[in-house]
């Protein structure tokens, strides 16, 4: 079970880290 | 005699008062030692220089948008797993007790989610499972940090929108580390002082072991209880010591204890308007802000306390709850005699429109109206006025979702505090104000298909489907408070929950910070002829209608089906 939450919280974290991906501007970006 | 309404108007203006007075001077505060920090050559400074060498961090060096959230997020999941463990591992944690061994796996991810994201929601009763370990270097230190992670982003996002360098947003660890000590501490001292002089217990032990006049021996749960009700308060948390949270004596000894309780949670949240104002340089908008967000608060708790104080009794019983000479009246159920209708269902309202979540009463035992003000509170995106930093950043995200309705309506030229609003920046609004709505929407739909999630419902019908509804808003919205029917500690709610807690409290943060970087980059506009004044009675009229508008129209199909019908059924059986 704790590996299991591990991999939710893992995925939790993963597509929050994603959304920061998808908003950082482009370098070079005024 | 003093009627419910007279009752009503004298505390709520002693709040609003004593909340004025003190958000200002705390307002400025922030605004010097954490937007600005303190001067290079001040003995704070000198003090915070040995920490930062021994951290190996240059609290100079401003962090752009991506910097600013990795760091938060990392700083918040290392909290998240430490947390995790200590909720495991308790047992064998110093304190331990034998017969409080480790949380389980589902349990602790809740609580760990739980506690990381200031919602507190708590599926558990801490003051007979919790060893004392976990509650002072676990729960208590997490209700600092997820309070500084709340205002750092507000911080940043006033860095964003009053006018500065390009893309940078300031450095996350002097933003948090200053919000810590310089505010959260000193703020948090001073109110345990204060519980413990008014009779909340602080000590090591467990239980006090007392002798009845029947002869026989009763063990009375105690622990530190004052200094984690501090910043409990402060810091909007709302995780309790005990199960029953501040309805019990030891948490919340006198109706003194319980006025100073609401205005302790208010004061942060109305504090960062002023915070704001000065970063943006426009006080004028910021106050505008303040007022939509007192306004709301005020209506939905007088709506509270008037469904509570009425003559509602079922039919078929022969009393009567209506206010006399001899009886203050109201429907008591579930209320502390020593607050009454009047303290119960302020610092209902209180709580869950601020980010809090604490609860001097029963939730579940309001009626139909009660229960929906807290909900509905809730479900307005926590900004009346919402949690420490979240509640600011919301309100911001309101007012530019309100500037962009406008503009589509009448033509004005979309511009908020003389930065313009384009697509990029409504994306991120939109994200910020989709996410928690669908967490709450979604995980009600699958509770309610999910194969004996229904058997952790404590009232059948529209009330059970409040429960659910609830928990879910309280969750999604970084709440905490819950209708205590609901049994939430199944595996099923406890991961479901978690996930919403999680991701309704840092995608909104990642969005917001978005919003810091994106206005951050815009030059400021001198204003025209077509820009909408943002500080006076229309814009304000404007944001109050977007803000319930949105609420309403996201959620009233589901409100329809739990506090609308359960309003509709028991109107039947009781007295008008």
């Amino acid at each position: 079970m704790d590996i299991i939450l591990l991999l939710i919280y893992v995925a939790l974290v993963g597509v929050t880290a994603w959304l920061i991906a998808a908003i950082t501007p482009p370098r070079g970006r005024p | 005699m003093i009627d419910f309404w007279t009752e009503f108007l004298l505390y709520a203006i002693a709040v609003i008062v004593t909340v004025a007075v003190l958000a200002r001077p705390i307002g400025a505060y922030v605004y010097r030692v954490v937007a600005v920090g303190p001067a290079s050559a001040s003995r704070w400074m000198r003090l915070e220089s040995a920490v930062w060498r021994g951290l190996g961090i240059d609290p100079t060096v401003e962090m752009g948008f991506a910097g600013y959230a990795r760091a938060l997020i990392a700083f918040n999941v290392v909290g998240g797993i430490a947390l995790y463990l200590l909720l495991r591992l308790q047992g064998h944690l110093p304190l331990a007790l034998a017969d409080r061994p480790g949380f389980s796996p589902d349990l602790s991810f809740n609580t760990a989610l739980s506690f990381l994201t200031n919602t507190n929601w708590q599926a558990y009763s801490g003051d007979n499972t919790l060893n004392h370990s976990v509650q002072m270097a676990g729960l208590t230190v997490q209700n600092f940090l997820s309070a500084a992670t709340g205002i750092s982003v507000a911080v940043a996002l006033g860095r964003g929108l009053g006018s500065r360098a390009e893309g940078l947003l300031g450095n996350f660890w002097a933003d948090c580390l200053r919000t810590t000590v310089y505010v959260l501490l000193p703020g948090a001292i001073l109110l345990a002082l204060y519980f413990g002089i008014a009779g909340a217990v602080q000590t090591l032990q467990y239980d006090a072991v007392v002798h009845t006049v029947e002869g026989t021996v009763q063990h009375i749960a105690v622990g530190p209880v004052a200094s984690q009700e501090a910043i409990k308060m402060f810091g909007t948390n709302g995780g309790g010591f005990f199960g029953a949270n501040s309805a019990h004596p030891f948490e919340n000894p006198t109706a003194l204890s319980n006025f100073v309780q609401i205005v302790a949670l208010l004061c942060i949240p109305f504090a960062l308007t002023y915070t704001f104002g000065l970063q943006v340089g426009r006080p004028r908008d910021a106050r505008l802000l303040r007022q939509v967000m007192l306004g709301l608060l005020v209506a939905l708790a007088f709506l509270g306390g008037a469904a509570e104080q009425r003559n509602a009794v079922p039919s078929g019983i022969n009393v009567s709850a209506a206010q006399s000479a001899l009886q203050s009246g109201g429907l008591m159920e579930g209320k502390e005699t020593r607050f009454g209708i009047v303290s119960s269902t302020l610092f209902t309202a209180a709580t869950t429109g601020t980010s809090t979540g604490a609860t001097d009463a029963s939730i579940d035992s309001m009626t139909a109206m009660g229960t929906f003000v807290p909900l509905f509170l809730i479900q307005l995106s926590e900004l009346t006025p919402g949690g420490v930093g979240s509640g600011i950043y919301t309100m911001v995200v309101y007012a530019l979702l309100a500037v962009f309705i406008a503009g589509l309506m009448i033509g004005r030229t979309p511009e908020y505090l003389g930065k313009k609003i384009e697509a990029t920046e409504m994306k991120l609004v939109a994200i910020f104000v989709l996410v928690t709505p669908a967490l709450v929407l979604i995980g009600t739909a699958v509770a309610v298909l999910w194969p004996d999630a229904l058997k952790s419902v404590g009232n059948p019908g529209a009330r059970g489907f409040t429960e659910i509804l609830y928990g879910y808003s309280s969750a999604a919205n970084n709440n905490g408070s819950s209708m205590g029917g609901l049994n939430a500690n199944t595996p099923f709610f406890n991961i479901s929950l978690g996930i919403a807690m999680f991701l309704g409290r840092f995608w909104p943060i990642v969005a917001a910070l978005g919003l810091a970087d994106a206005f951050s980059r815009k030059r400021p506009l001198e204003p025209g002829p077509g820009t909408m004044p943002t500080s006076g009675l229309v814009f304000g009229m404007l944001l109050v209608g977007t803000i319930v508008l949105v609420g309403v129209l996201t959620f009233v199909p589901a409100l329809t089906l739990g506090p609308v019908a359960d309003a509709l059924v028991t109107a039947g059986g009781t007295a008008p």
